[in-house]
Formats: structure tokens, C-alpha cells, sequence
């Protein structure tokens, strides 16, 4: 596989644009390149900016309650970045468990979410932040809403000329509560077999604004806005009664659906859903509400 | 020698191979290398039809592609297999399991051996798929015609498959009387099935080797084995050349685990170098290495008859060994494992069938326990059951059924200085000084299980070795016992070293080339410190006696006395070679060679001399579960294991909490899957899923035991592994008060189980 080096955003769109069938746009190569290895997509030539010195590509910047990134940070970059541990404090704890420090050194924040896997762990954490993405294409820029990013199973609304040139995350504030849930089954590494996150904010001890994502069940990572809708206005400690976590199990049973595969039931990963979201809800109802802290 | 220095040789070792010092076979691959890719098969059965090389063919850089007809053209015998000669170097026009090799294409280089084997267009017609264990039991169509025994061992004499079902290619019996009438008037019979899946050994080294064709016709193959000696055999055999025309080298390996053993890729990197006339090697990534024999799968059915107390009447099993397309060292796996199915008690009638079957699976070989993990599993969890059900604990049930001192186990041969109560009590003590931690957690809980297990040794089978004694009276070992990673290195320089009075300093092993050092049958089946500790104590008495006569040319006074052991005697053993050879000395070499007594069983597979040892070993675990995702953790391992003596402590610890690691990650994660069509589903470490770090124990301990004045050594690693899947099983029951009977254990199903139990 060739590989064709540009130098700017925009002469990755030309390149793109050049041969939109047979050129692909590489960001880390950890997932690509494993596809490539098996056979199952192998791209005639990549196009690939590691070379750019495009900083708004390389970039974290708080810009007011934004975080912007640039979409060739790497997973470690994140890991590591003052910035981001003051102001997605969750988000480190969220990385540290995606598969190695040398696969993290290498996968970028755009490669992992123009990717499309519903196993990655990354965007449905980011998703349920309100994460938004800045998009280049031969048509000019647009922002897109991750939660309307993801088409189906490795399909985004991303057209093959289309460059990811950062993501923008809303930094956490008083009052909000975000718990990550992945749940791998056996081992303690390995892709999920369930994941979830819970973000929400409160006001004086009741919930004010919620979201809920669940990855790796479905074709796609989403929201599930019956739950959003439940959990608002739910108040701790009494969200926690058995009542209250027995109507949450039912809402997730109505919304939540779970194909057989060859690693689980669906029946099996739907009930582990309900058992990590009561868990997440749980856990907010013991957590004291986050202070200011600037 | 003291503990601390063997501690400190132990770790230093260690410590090579954990930072890479170590030199593998691919860290030396010769000059103008060739390489092989194998063009693999899509489907799990059926005969092919044609295969379109033209293609790859004209690839630049391609030498050729070749079909078995092709292999053949310079072998003599294209078949190999220690039972039957009934697998061929590559497909010989059927396909008996998905990803067999049906063709084999050289390159200059390996990518470009690897694109044009993917330009190979193979078609098939296709025939009926079989996978279950029942399935391949009950399949009439056979899949494998007129199969030849291969004789190259003494306790498979007399191997042939069933007249009225050929796909059962081995049906073991041991009966010691009559199951039903015992069970008749028994206070208690129970009966339970067991299954275990497929697993890969998948070591981290990935198999290759690498053959040179010499101007002179010789042949040297440069591969990773642990029976380096047997290669040879199968080698010079296939291809008509004599065993000294071949010459079989390796470097130390980084993992075995029975995984390399027999010949594997040899002959198909030998016939490729025959026909290219140039050297030729293959190297295998890791989802190459999951066609390569997989631990077979078994479904064991277990009764026992029971009296008022729990004390076991009698015991019958019916054992089905999934050996995939090829029988490999199923017809002996299947012997041995059918052998032990009662387990280490005092039973007095036992009644055993252990059948090996065919199957379109990927063929079965030997992973860490040579089949006895999969015996263990059932009949463990089985008493395990049988306790729970009469109302006793594990411990007692146990002590009333164990065999004691000087027992004599149910194939008629005596336990010698083995003695599971010994082992069992060690055991109990111990988990008496670790109680059970109880998380604070209430949807989480914890459990303690326990298990034990009896192995006899592989055999019979011969090591030899070779030791000179150079003119300064230090010593160089040439023996065939092959490094990799169990610390056998160490162990034969500390035997040599304490036999001939020497430092370690003073003592080199040479081993991996057949060129140089003698016969052995190989490295597995914990037979190697055992038969080289004999082999060598042998070498040491021929060097004793040639000492001895040439000490006669001295005076009288300086003449080794014959009570006196000349190695003992200070600065003796330069004298006796000056005298011998003059003021500069010359070399001496002594030879042993061990093969144990044999005695074949007789058709009730009786026999009062099956093994040369026996070894058990205990196992405890306490688990972590969590009772609402039925997810499983191991916080705690014990092993106990009664390995005679332990030359190197600190490396038999080592190797007993290895293989219990290893063990759990089969018992609680590893799982080849197939689909219906027989196609694997998970080839590779990204898909089959092993243990990591985080995943092991969070505390492992390993102690040995052993009767006194059982000064020597036996078995080590696998026995670390017996017990493993058992010990789980029997604490997630008492975590969580259900029983599992399938490995391994997934979440779901212990959910499903702890649902059931509750009525959810």
C-alpha cells in the first residue's frame, strides 16, 4: 500500500478527492492496518498528515467550557495532558484501560472515531459529553454532533473525502457526574463486551440534565433518550430504592437491544447492561457533587 | 550447594530470557533464506478439484508452487503421525480440516511467498462436515481409509482403529470388575458429564524452522522442536535418507508446552528445499499457529457408586477425545488419560473406556498436561458434587477416599514414593494459614475450591547423554534435552555438578544439534530431569570405572581404593587422567543411557509396571465472583506439588505457578471456536483470548512435598496444571452455590446457573 504524505488539511480533501474509491485517509493505523492484515478492507493507497505540522491538528486548547483537539492527538497525548486531566478528569481512567501504552502512543482521537467500531471505548464516552467534530471537506467546513456521527457498523455519515480536524468536548462542570462502565467479561483488558456511559448534571441533589450512550451491543454507538428522559428530575438518595432501580431495569430492557454473537447472548449482555447502568446510577447517588474547582 | 546460591543461579537464568538476552532460532536464521507460505484450505472437508497456480507462478521472485504430488516427487513416505502414519506433509487431495495446507508456494522473500499463495485458486467438492465430540463418535462415514500404524512406540503395539467404527482410532480399557453390580447395592449412585473445548497452546515464539540442503546431499534443519531426536526418525524416514546425512539444530525455545513436539513443519520446508535445491524456511505468525494441534476437546461421562459415608465403591468413565483430522498423539493421550480417570482413590472396582475419534476439527496434539487437565476437570468436580450432595465438605470426602503410602493404583502398578494423602495434607495446612477473604462488596463473593490429581510419567522412552571430562577435570555435557524456558538447563549442570563434585562453573551443557549430542526422546511429558538424572548418574559410573583403571598405573597408595568415590578425592580426577595420559591429560567420556521397565498392560489394562513414576499435585483457588455478571476472578492459586526431589526450588516454584496461570487462563477464557461449517472462528491473540497480568492471580504460591528419603527427582510443570479448572469450579460453587460443567467457564453461564438455582 502506497502511502501519499500531505502537508495541510486541505491537501488531504484534494488527495482524497483524486480517487475517492481507491485512497484512504490513515490516522494511527491501529485499526486499519489490522483490517488490512486480515484481508478485510485493504485501501489501494493511504493518504496520511503524520508529516503535516499543521498545529490546529496537533493541538489541545481550552477555548471558554471547549476543549478543542486536534484530531492527531493520540490516545497517550490525552492520557497525559494537563489540560485534559483538569478538565475531563474522567477521561484518563477511560484510556488507561483501551488496550496498550503502545497502541495508545500511535491511535489518534479521529482514526478512533472515523473508525466506526462500536467496541471503541472512546466515543461513547465522548458522545456522552456532547462531543462535536470539525470537518473539512472540498466543500468547506461543518461541525458535527457525535451522536449523529455513526451510521450503522463501521459506517459514519463521514463522506471518503471528508477529514476529521478536531474534536470538541464541553470541559465538566459543578455538579457533573460522568461514570464510564465497561464491562469485558473474563479478562480484565479485551474490547467490551457492554459498555455505557452516564453523564449528568444535578441541581440541588436532583438530576437537571442527563445522558446515557451505550457502545459495543448494537451495529452503532447512540443515545438512549428514554433513559435520558427517566433519569431526569430523579433525585438521590431515593433513585437508588429498589422501586426506582427496578423501573430504570425496565426502561433499559425496552430501549436496549442485544444481537446473539459468538462471544455472548443478547439476552446475556442486555441484563450485564442493566447491572453496570444501576451500578453507574448508583454510584452517582453516592458521590458528592462535584464543587467548583477553578 | 546452598538454597540461596541455587536461588540466585535460578534468577540470573531467568532473568536472560525475561530481558531478551536469549538467542531463538529466528535471531540465527542462515544466509539466502527462501521462504514457504502455505496456501491454506477454505473449507473443513472435501476433496479438491483443481488448483490454479499459473498466477502465482508467474509472481516475480516466486521458485515454485507446489502441490502434495510435488512434495512427493522427493519423499519417499509423505505421511507422518507416532500412532498412524495418517497425516500428509500438506493436504493429499483431501481436505479433512479448515485451514489444512492444500499447496505450498516458495519465494525469495516472504511477502512475496505470502501474496502469491493468496493468487492460488483452489476448488473443492465439498463432504459432510463433523465436529462434536457425539457427532464424530457417531459418524458412520469414515474419515480416514486404511491408516497405518506407525510402531514407533513400545505402548502403542498392537494400535488399530475399531473394525465396526474406524473413525475410533484408539479405545483404551481399564476394568477392575463390575461397575453394575456394585452399583446395584450401593446406598448412592450419581452420574455427570463433562465437556472441555479446544485450546491453543499459542506460545509467544511462533513456530519455524528452516531446512539447508548441503552439496553433499545432507540435510541440516534449523527448527523450534522439543524432540529434536524424533525429527530426525520421522525425517530420515520420510525422505529415505539416513539419520546421520540429517542434522536437526535448534536454539533454546520461548514456549513449548507440548505444542512442539513430533514433526510439524519440518517436512514441508524439507521437501521444498529438495526441490528448490536451495535453503528453504517457514515462519508461522501467531493466526498461522492456531492450525497447528490444538489441547483436544473431551466429553467424559462419570458415575460413581457410593456408600452411606461417601467412600467410593466403585467408578466408571467413558471418555470422548475430539481428535480433529489427524490422530497425532491422540492413541496415547487417549491411553494415559483413560488410565488415571478414576482419579488418585481407593476404588475398588473401576471401569474405564477412553476412545480417541476423528472429527473435521483442527487435529488435537498435547498442551500442558498431556490430557490429564481434561480427565481432572471431570472427575474432581465429580467428587465435588458427590460431597456436596451427601452433605460432606470437599476435605473429608477427600480424606476418605484418597490413596495412602505404598498404595497401588488401579492399572495394578504401585504408587512408589507418591503418596496423594501426603500431598492432600500438605495442602490443608496451608489453606488453614490463608483464610478466605470476603469482599465488602455484598454483589460480589467468594470462594474457596480445591482439587487433586495423579499423572504416571510418558513412557517408556529412552534419554542418553554423554559426559566428558576434560584434562583440567571440569565437565561438558552433551545431552538431548531442550531448553525452554523450565529451567532444564540448570538443572542438568546441578546434577552433573553434584555426581561429579564440581562447581557450576566447572560444567557446560551442550544440547540442540542431533550432530553432536546422543539420543533423547524428547522434552515433554515431565520425563526429562527424571531420565537424564539416571542417564547421568549411569555416565558417572562408566567415568567411575575408567577412573579406576587408569589409577591402576600409579603407585599403590594413590590407586583409587574401592570403597572410595574418585570423584571425591581432592585433585584426584587430574592425577588419574596424568597417569593415564601423560602431564597433559586427555578427555574421558562416560555414556548412560535410561529406559525404564515396561511391562503392556493386559486387556483389562492391568499391568504391574506401566509407569516409571507417578506425580501429584493439589491445587486450591479462592475466586472472586460477581453474582450478578457471573463474572470470575482468581484472587488466590496454591499448588502443591510432589515433584521427588526438586533439584533447582526456586525454578520448580517457578514452573509449578507458570503452568497454574496458564491453566486458569484455559479454564476460565481460551476457547477455539468453530462455525457450523467447521471454519475457525478465532485464530490469533486479537480474537482467542488469554490471560494477561492484570487477569492472574493476585496472589500464587507454589511449595513441593515429598516422602523422606525420596531422593529423586520427577515430574514438574504439568503437574502445576491438574487441578487448576477443578479448584475453580468447586469455589464458584462455594462463592455462589452452583456447579459448572463446561470448560471453560464463561460469565454467562455461571449466570445462567446462579439464575436458575435462585428462580429468577
Amino acid at each position: 500500500m502506497p502511502v501519499v504524505d500531505v502537508g495541510s488539511v486541505q491537501e488531504a480533501v484534494g488527495a482524497l478527492s483524486a480517487d475517492r474509491d481507491g485512497r484512504r485517509l490513515i490516522g494511527g493505523g491501529t485499526g486499519l492496518m489490522l483490517m488490512a492484515r486480515s484481508g478485510f478492507f485493504v485501501p489501494e493507497t493511504l493518504v496520511s498528515l503524520r508529516r503535516a505540522d499543521d498545529t490546529e491538528l496537533l493541538d489541545i486548547r481550552l477555548t471558554g467550557d471547549v476543549l478543542r483537539i486536534g484530531a492527531l492527538c493520540t490516545l497517550r497525548d490525552l492520557e497525559l495532558d494537563p489540560a485534559v486531566r483538569r478538565h475531563l478528569p474522567t477521561l484518563a481512567g477511560v484510556l488507561r484501560r483501551i488496550s496498550s501504552v503502545r497502541t495508545r502512543n500511535v491511535a489518534t482521537i479521529a482514526g478512533c472515531l472515523a473508525h466506526g467500531d462500536p467496541k471503541m471505548d472512546l466515543p461513547t464516552y465522548l458522545m456522552a459529553l456532547g462531543a462535536e467534530l470539525v470537518v473539512a471537506s472540498t466543500a468547506g467546513r461543518r461541525r458535527i454532533a457525535l451522536r449523529d456521527f455513526f451510521v450503522g457498523y463501521y459506517e459514519t455519515v463521514l463522506d471518503s473525502t471528508d477529514v476529521i480536524v478536531a474534536v470538541e468536548v464541553p470541559t465538566v462542570q459543578p455538579g457533573q457526574f460522568t461514570e464510564y462502565r465497561k464491562f469485558t467479561g473474563t479478562l480484565v483488558e479485551d474490547w467490551p463486551l457492554v459498555s455505557l456511559c452516564l453523564n449528568v448534571d444535578e441541581v440541588d441533589g436532583a438530576i437537571d440534565r442527563a445522558a446515557v450512550t451505550v457502545g459495543a451491543l448494537g451495529s452503532k454507538i447512540k443515545r438512549l433518550p428514554q433513559l435520558e428522559e427517566w433519569l431526569l428530575g430523579q433525585e438521590r438518595p431515593e433513585i437508588t430504592t429498589e422501586r426506582n432501580l427496578e423501573e430504570l431495569r425496565e426502561v433499559a430492557h425496552s430501549e436496549v437491544e442485544a444481537k446473539d454473537d459468538n462471544l455472548a447472548s443478547g439476552d446475556y449482555k442486555r441484563k450485564v447492561f442493566q447491572v453496570e447502568l444501576v451500578r453507574a446510577v448508583r454510584k452517582w447517588a453516592v458521590t458528592p457533587p462535584r464543587a467548583g474547582f477553578r | 550447594m546452598t538454597a540461596q546460591q541455587l536461588r540466585r543461579d535460578w534468577t540470573s537464568h531467568a532473568w536472560e530470557r525475561a530481558i531478551g538476552n536469549i538467542r531463538y532460532t529466528d535471531d540465527d536464521v542462515p544466509r539466502g533464506m527462501t521462504y514457504a507460505a502455505l496456501v491454506r484450505a477454505r473449507i473443513a472437508h472435501g476433496q479438491i478439484t483443481s488448483v490454479e497456480r499459473e498466477l502465482a507462478r508467474d509472481v516475480p521472485g516466486v521458485l515454485g508452487v507446489f502441490t502434495f504430488e510435488d512434495l512427493m516427487t522427493v519423499a519417499r513416505d509423505g505421511y507422518h503421525g507416532t500412532g498412524y502414519r495418517d497425516q500428509p506433509m500438506i493436504s493429499d487431495g483431501v481436505v479433512r480440516h479448515f485451514g489444512e495446507p492444500v499447496a505450498v508456494v516458495v519465494a525469495t522473500d516472504q511477502r512475496i511467498a505470502e501474496y502469491a499463495a493468496g493468487l492460488v485458486d483452489v476448488d473443492y467438492a465439498p463432504l459432510p462436515v463433523v465436529l462434536g465430540d457425539r457427532e464424530a463418535l457417531a459418524n458412520p462415514e469414515a474419515l480416514h481409509r486404511d491408516v497405518v500404524p506407525s510402531a514407533d512406540f513400545v505402548d502403542l503395539k498392537g494400535l488399530k482403529p475399531l473394525a465396526e467404527n474406524p473413525n475410533i482410532y484408539v479405545r483404551s480399557i481399564l476394568r477392575t470388575g463390575d461397575f453394575d453390580a456394585v452399583a446395584k447395592s450401593a446406598a448412592h449412585v450419581f452420574e455427570h458429564s463433562f465437556s472441555t473445548a479446544s485450546a491453543s497452546a499459542a506460545p509467544l515464539e511462533t513456530v519455524s524452522s528452516y531446512a539447508i540442503p548441503n552439496r553433499d546431499g545432507s540435510v541440516e534443519m534449523l527448527t523450534q522442536t522439543q524432540m529434536p531426536s524424533y525429527v530426525r526418525v520421522q525425517l530420515a524416514r520420510m525422505f529415505g535418507m539416513s539419520e546421520s546425512r540429517i542434522r536437526v539444530r535448534h536454539a533454546p525455545l520461548g514456549g513449548g508446552f507440548g505444542f512442539k513436539i513430533y514433526a510439524r513443519t519440518e517436512p514441508i520446508v524439507m521437501a521444498c528445499a529438495l526441490l528448490v535445491g536451495c535453503p528453504v524456511g517457514i515462519k508461522f505468525s501467531m493466526e498461522e499457529q492456531f492450525y497447528l494441534p490444538h489441547r483436544r476437546g473431551t466429553t467424559t461421562t462419570i458415575s460413581s457408586a457410593v456408600d452411606e459415608d461417601g467412600k467410593i465403591l466403585a467408578r466408571r468413565c467413558f471418555i470422548i477425545w475430539n481428535g480433529g483430522a489427524y490422530a497425532d498423539v491422540g492413541p496415547r493421550m487417549v491411553k494415559k488419560g483413560g488410565n488415571v480417570a478414576a482419579g488418585p482413590y481407593e476404588i475398588p472396582v473401576v471401569d474405564i473406556e477412553s476412545v480417541g475419534v476423528y472429527s473435521n476439527r483442527v487435529p488435537g496434539g498435547a498442551i500442558r498436561g498431556f490430557g490429564i487437565p481434561q480427565i481432572v476437570w471431570a472427575y474432581e468436580t465429580h467428587g465435588d458434587i458427590i460431597a456436596d450432595s451427601l452433605g460432606l465438605d470437599p476435605i473429608t470426602f477427600r480424606r476418605r477416599n484418597l490413596m495412602r503410602r505404598n498404595a497401588v493404583h488401579h492399572t495394578g502398578t504401585p504408587l512408589g514414593p507418591c503418596d496423594p494423602s501426603m500431598v492432600f495434607e500438605r495442602m490443608v495446612e496451608e489453606l488453614q494459614s490463608r483464610p478466605l477473604v470476603v469482599p465488602e462488596d455484598p454483589e460480589l463473593k467468594a470462594g474457596r475450591g480445591l482439587a487433586i490429581a495423579l499423572k504416571a510419567v510418558m513412557g517408556p522412552t529412552t534419554s542418553t547423554v554423554k559426559i566428558t571430562l576434560n584434562p583440567d577435570a571440569s565437565a561438558t555435557v552433551h545431552c538431548g534435552t531442550v531448553e525452554m524456558g523450565q529451567g532444564s538447563t540448570i538443572a542438568i549442570e546441578q546434577m552433573v555438578a553434584d555426581e561429579l563434585n564440581l562447581s557450576l562453573e566447572e560444567v557446560k551443557v551442550v544440547s540442540g544439534d542431533t550432530d553432536s549430542v546422543p539420543w533423547d526422546m524428547g522434552t515433554a511429558g515431565s520425563r526429562s530431569t527424571n531420565h537424564m538424572h539416571k542417564a547421568i548418574g549411569q555416565a558417572a559410573d562408566d567415568l567411575r570405572t575408567q577412573l579406576r583403571s587408569l589409577s591402576a598405573a600409579m603407585d599403590t597408595e594413590s590407586q583409587i581404593p574401592d570403597d572410595v568415590d574418585p570423584f571425591k578425592v581432592t585433585g584426584g580426577v587430574i592425577e588419574y587422567l596424568r597417569a593415564g595420559f601423560g602431564p597433559m591429560g586427555a578427555t574421558l567420556t562416560g555414556v548412560g543411557a535410561f529406559t525404564p521397565d515396561y511391562i503392556p498392560p493386559d486387556i483389562n489394562g492391568q499391568s504391574e509396571r506401566i509407569t516409571e513414576f507417578w506425580m501429584c499435585a493439589a491445587t486450591a483457588v479462592d475466586v472472586v465472583v460477581d453474582s450478578l455478571t457471573g463474572v470470575v476472578r482468581i484472587d488466590q492459586m496454591l499448588t502443591i506439588s510432589d515433584v521427588g526431589k526438586a533439584i533447582n526450588p526456586e525454578s520448580v516454584r517457578t514452573q509449578l505457578s507458570g503452568a497454574s496461570i496458564m491453566m486458569a487462563s484455559i479454564s476460565l477464557s481460551e476457547e477455539i471456536r468453530y462455525d457450523d461449517d467447521g471454519q475457525l472462528l478465532n485464530p490469533g491473540l486479537a480474537l482467542y483470548r488469554i490471560f494477561g497480568f492484570e487477569d492472574s492471580p493476585k496472589t500464587v504460591y507454589a511449595d513441593m512435598v515429598r516422602d523422606e528419603g525420596d531422593e529423586v527427582p520427577r515430574g514438574v510443570g504439568e503437574s502445576g496444571t491438574f487441578g487448576v479448572a477443578p479448584a475453580i469450579a468447586s469455589a464458584i460453587h462455594d462463592a455462589v452455590g452452583v456447579w459448572m460443567t463446561d470448560l471453560p467457564i464463561k460469565p454467562e453461564n455461571v449466570l445462567k446457573a446462579i439464575e436458575e438455582a435462585t428462580g429468577d
